[in-house]
């Protein structure tokens, strides 16, 4: 094999690799996953909830997926309607045991000012009919400002 | 002075809130209303929605301890109050129901659940004190209603 066909047949695997062996060459279109998300319902014909964090939710441009062990969804992004976020902030129980374990009741009076913010999003989408509908999400204090930028990005929905 | 801080720190944990921002993903209904349970005496069979519109279903069943009055809301309105082993339905617009259990025990995030409702469907939602609220299958809601008292509420008006 000459060096030019070498070349050529090296470009050629690199530019396979690069386009994704014929997915859409854009990175959004293929999506990208998070995982530590929870399900809390909504999605039609689907019934009960997710709620541990082992559940992966996937963005891409055409499609929103949530797969987790018993539940598993689509979402067009353009049925997308509205993102709504809520953050509740509370006291951390885990501080305060950790307060406590470490200074007894002084301790866990410090511990028990610090404060843990649960992070929910509710999506409202309209099914095939045009009816409305909405799902809930929650999500984890490490991925949530991604997955609210990448819903924003996917659904053309402004903040 | 330590006992002095101590107990300074007992009664600051007591005395502040739990909650800083009780921005829930979730609205329940008014915190201050009172109700009164209403007990029924006969069968009660659940009826079909009327046209356009669909029935929700609530049984509690699954609780050990004492029975403590637990209420839902739907999107933000009080609409079943009652004690352990009873039942109570009513109709709803069709389109996202945001549900609020409210109760003494369980995580907080099995207390919340969004159902998407359409017109003619009957939903059955299940409400413990350690699990929350969850969807049933409406052939196991059926049978579970059954030996359940019906009831209805009342605002209790203490003025």
């Amino acid at each position: 094999m000459t060096i030019d066909r070498r070349l050529a047949v090296g470009l050629a695997i690199a530019a396979a690799l690069l386009c994704g062996g014929g997915q859409p060459a854009s990175g959004q279109a293929a999506g990208r996953t998070w995982s530590n998300v929870m399900y809390l319902g909504g999605v039609e014909g689907i019934r009960g909830k997710s709620l541990d964090w082992d559940n992966k939710l996937t963005i891409a441009n055409d499609k929103i997926s949530f797969s987790g062990k018993k539940i598993t969804f689509d979402i067009d992004t353009k049925a997308v309607r509205n993102l709504s976020y809520r953050g509740h902030q509370h006291m951390s129980d885990g501080a305060t045991a950790a307060g406590f374990a470490a200074g007894g009741l002084l301790g866990a009076f410090v511990g028990s000012r610090v404060k843990a913010t649960d992070h929910y999003l509710e999506l409202e989408y309209v099914l095939a009919d045009g009816s409305p509908a909405a799902l809930l999400l929650r999500l984890h204090k490490d991925n949530q400002q991604e997955i609210i930028d990448a819903l924003h990005a996917a659904t053309g929905i402004e903040k | 002075m330590l006992l002095r801080l101590a107990t300074l720190a007992v009664l600051g944990c007591l005395l502040v809130p739990r909650v800083a921002a009780a921005q829930e993903p979730v609205d329940c209904g008014p915190k201050g209303d009172k109700h009164v349970v209403i007990k029924h005496k006969g069968d009660f069979p659940v009826p079909s929605p009327a046209a356009g519109r669909a029935m929700v279903v609530v049984v509690t069943g699954g609780a050990f301890s004492k029975s403590y009055q637990t209420k839902l809301a739907v999107n933000g309105t009080w609409r079943a109050v009652m004690n352990e082993k009873q039942y109570s339905f009513f109709e709803v617009d069709p389109g996202p129901l945001r549900l609020c259990w409210s109760q003494r025990g369980g995580k907080r995030d099995d207390n919340f659940l969004l159902v998407t409702a359409r017109a003619g469907e009957t939903y059955y939602i299940r409400g413990t004190t350690l699990k929350g609220i969850s969807e049933m299958d409406p052939a196991e809601g059926r049978k579970f209603v059954q030996k359940k008292t019906y009831v209805t509420f009342e605002v209790r008006d203490d003025d």
